[in-house]
């Protein structure tokens, strides 16, 4: 029989994880954890690729810190079946350097084994994070061409 | 999916999830070959598609509510931008009345054939057997990017100055 992760543990694991602690994260990690943030990292340092558990929680210890004040993430759909959750909902932070609050679309896929994190892959709604990161809209209008001219947005 | 389709087999699970299973797989391979034609049997009068990103762009993006316009976003708005080739699940999950998925994508851009390829996550909901809510979610930064054909473009002084730390 293949691990089945309990939804407390799922839910324990985000109380962790909204309390940006290396400590009471690192609890839930296993030491060969694969951690993946989509997004350009070299415009949000929150996004990246880290392996192993002293990666992730050097994520916490250090980047993290210097990126955000809060993390608050509400959740609209959290889905737990055998060894994996799903979670959709939006994410509401505050910029560190400009306490500006940043509020996007987030979604977790996570695989745990035996209570631990081996592998957690993010998807944001990454332009809108990184113009509110940036604090300005980028003008994509002079590159639109692929948009058809005649579609009304609903 | 009507009454006849959702009846289990003979030695079929009747469970609830086993009931939802059945319809997810059935509507997920009408959605799969992107025939509106094909899915439309599968969503519900009242169902809402909500698509995450920039409208400016990706004009498919935003809230599409009833069957018709569900259609429509399948059938004319999603391929008037690309046209998804390969759709690979790399997770899925079924809990209560929801599935979710992650799939890898891999499409061709409408106006000149170039291959994207994308990962998006997907939230169904599913009320008597028929979707009632898909939410969609892609990283759009990188989407914009493939589908524009560049890097998009964010001057170096609106980066936030991170001190000492390097992007792994």
């Amino acid at each position: 029989m293949s691990y089945a992760v309990p939804r407390v543990v799922v839910e324990a694991f985000y109380a962790a994880y909204e309390s940006r602690d290396p400590r009471r994260i690192a609890e839930f990690l296993d030491a060969n954890v694969d951690w993946q943030v989509y997004g350009p990292a070299e415009v949000m340092q929150v996004c990246g690729h880290w392996r192993g558990k002293a990666a992730v929680i050097d994520r916490f210890a250090r980047v993290i810190p210097n990126a955000l004040d809060q993390v608050h993430i509400e959740s609209e759909c959290l889905l737990v079946e055998g060894d994996h959750s799903a979670m959709y909902g939006r994410i509401n932070s505050r910029q560190k350097m400009s306490q500006r609050v940043i509020s996007h679309r987030v979604s977790h896929f996570i695989r745990f084994r035996d209570g631990k994190v081996v592998q957690f892959r993010c998807i944001n709604d990454s332009l809108d994070a990184v113009e509110q990161f940036i604090g300005h809209r980028i003008d994509l209008s002079a590159d639109a061409d692929a948009s058809e001219s005649d579609i009304v947005a609903l | 999916m009507n009454g006849h389709e959702t009846n289990p087999r003979p030695g079929q699970d009747s469970t609830p999830r086993a009931s939802l299973q059945t319809a997810f797989e059935r509507f997920f391979a009408a959605y799969a070959t992107r025939d509106a034609a094909r899915v439309v049997p599968f969503l519900h009068d009242d169902v809402e598609w909500t698509v995450s990103g920039p409208v400016d762009v990706l004009p498919f993006c935003g809230l599409h509510r009833g069957r018709a316009a569900v259609m429509d976003l399948i059938g004319r708005q999603i391929p008037a931008v690309f046209r998804v080739f390969s759709f690979v699940p790399d997770a899925t999950l079924i809990d209560g009345d929801q599935v979710a998925t992650l799939t890898r994508q891999s499409a061709r851009r409408a106006i000149d054939g170039r291959v994207i390829s994308f990962r998006v996550a997907n939230f169904f909901r599913f009320r008597d057997g028929k979707l009632i809510e898909n939410l969609s979610l892609l990283d759009s930064f990188d989407a914009v990017e493939q589908v524009i054909g560049h890097p998009l473009t964010v001057p170096e002084s609106l980066v936030p100055d991170m001190g000492d730390l390097v992007s792994l």
